[in-house]
């Protein structure tokens, strides 16, 4: 595993400046105000998560999936090997983007309309959807390679989006009763729902690796 | 034995792969046949890269998914097609063998790098076909690998860097217990390096032979129509119609010079052997 994390972490300096920009643009939209405040980290933690996905395209390009299988790896130490990467990559930028903001945010004077709490939870949030939407794409991105993922993961938010609004016409929803409802149900139940998403999230990662290692044991190279 | 394979099947649209060899501690075995003929789709069989529809491969006495890391770390690959990613540079590639292969000499693999004027400070993408070739080579034989499985790894390379290619595969073969499978198109390389030799022409095995064997034994024998009405066609393999009468291939050369001294023969070339496997007809 240390090899291939290596190679990745080889590849991933490919786009340095691509990350000084990156960094730069979300910086100057910090800048710009408190509104942009909210973007700041899930769009830093998504940058790293898709930088860390394109790893694979690299793998992938000029056939060298087949070559890097004949090295001492298997396809389930690699498949381990690009989930701990992703991971890795993506919770670093969470945390760096996490710190920046905080330090920001401090040395600024900016007014925290948040307290801690809500603040801390909106960034264990991010990086929790973060890794929600990692296991989503590893396994659509190794079954359709890079470009063809994208459009996957489009049509997957339309389906997605398409079904809920279905949902709210036909069930005539009280969408402000609703959120009243949610409001109150998380506060009383907010350590029993902390486990549930754990939990469930852990499912998710659990089910996304099987079907990814289905994906690789299928295809030939 | 490092590699067996008995009567793997494989289909691919009209492609039929039907293959049986063995490659032989302390041997280099050649498999050579035209673009096409079913040499990559042997190869990748053997790597376990795609899955055979029957038959049984065998590399290190194990199907290729149950190698272990260790003993996928005895065996050096060059893949005429696929290689490390063109945004890697040597000396990267060199930090990840480190920690891939246990047995790997990165001091060696640079030094040797270095004299083959190959850069370590430059991304792949900026190399030649032949630097690319060379460092696959390199890399495939750096870190003491017992088996190497090279397909076409002097492909699209001058004279001059195909010999330094076949210079390193004859140095990595000084060393007791190594065997090399390889395979080419272009006969004069595997000539000279080569024990065994075994030609694949539209997926099937068509000949097998020591290389010794191939180069002292075959012939062509070049007769008049009158010539061959009188021929004792026991020892022909192959037969092909030409404008002056019949070029025959036999395995048998001795045995015609002895018994038909008038007859034009030529020597057996590899290339002259491929040439009437494929386009001959059998009597």
């Amino acid at each position: 595993m240390k090899g291939l994390m290596k190679k990745d972490i080889s590849l991933l300096l490919v786009n340095r400046k691509l990350y000084l920009m990156v960094l730069a643009l979300a910086l100057f939209y910090l800048a710009m105000g408190e509104a942009m405040e909210g973007i700041f980290v899930p769009y830093i933690t998504y940058i790293m998560l898709m930088l860390g996905l394109n790893t694979i395209a690299y793998d992938d390009a000029d056939r060298g999936m087949a070559f890097l299988l004949t090295l001492p790896v298997s396809k389930t130490s690699y498949l381990r090997e690009k989930y701990a990467f992703c991971l890795l990559i993506s919770s670093a930028g969470w945390a760096v983007s996490s710190i920046l903001l905080i330090v920001i945010k401090t040395a600024g004077g900016n007014a925290w309309k948040q307290t801690i709490t809500e603040f801390g939870i909106s960034l264990v949030v991010y990086l929790l959807l973060c890794m929600f939407l990692m296991f989503l794409l590893i396994p659509i991105q190794l079954k359709y390679g890079s470009e063809n993922s994208r459009i996957a993961l489009f049509g997957v938010v339309l389906v997605t989006v398409g079904v809920f609004m279905l949902i709210y016409k036909v069930s005539g929803i009280d969408v402000d009763g609703m959120d009243r409802w949610i409001t109150s149900f998380i506060d009383r139940n907010a350590w029993m729902l902390a486990v549930a998403v754990v939990v469930l999230l852990a499912l998710v990662g659990v089910i996304s690796f099987r079907v990814s290692a289905g994906i690789l044991e299928k295809k030939e190279y | 034995m490092m590699i067996e394979l008995q009567h793997v099947k494989k289909k691919y649209g009209d492609f039929n792969l039907n293959c049986s060899l063995q490659v032989q501690e302390g041997m280099v075995t050649g498999l050579i046949g035209a673009n096409g003929a079913g040499k990559s789709t042997t190869f990748k069989a053997i790597l376990g890269l795609l899955k055979a529809d029957s038959g049984v491969i065998r590399v290190f006495g194990k199907e290729p998914e149950k190698l272990t890391a260790e003993e996928k770390s005895r065996i050096g690959v060059v893949l005429s097609e696929s290689g490390f990613s063109n945004y890697l540079k040597v000396k990267q590639i060199a930090g990840i063998l480190e920690s891939l292969y246990p047995r790997f000499q990165k001091g060696v693999f640079l030094e040797k790098c270095r004299r083959f004027q190959i850069p370590s400070d430059k991304l792949l993408k900026e190399f030649s076909t032949g630097m690319k070739a060379k460092l696959k080579v390199l890399i495939a034989t750096s870190f003491e690998a017992r088996l190497l499985i090279l397909d076409e790894p002097t492909s699209g390379l001058d004279v001059v860097a195909r010999d330094e290619i076949l210079d390193l595969l004859r140095e990595y073969m000084e060393t007791d217990g190594r065997s090399i499978l390889i395979s080419s198109h272009i006969s004069s390389d595997l000539e000279g390096l080569c024990d065994d030799l075994y030609m694949i022409d539209h997926g099937e095995i068509v000949l097998h032979e020591e290389t010794d064997a191939l180069l002292n034994s075959y012939g062509v024998l070049k007769v008049s129509r009158e010539e061959w009405e009188n021929l004792d066609k026991s020892c022909i393999l192959r037969v092909r119609k030409e404008s002056f009468g019949y070029s025959c291939l036999t395995g048998e050369r001795d045995f015609y010079m002895e018994n038909y001294p008038s007859i034009a023969m030529e020597k057996g070339s590899i290339d002259e052997v491929i040439f009437m496997m494929i386009k001959g007809e059998v009597l």
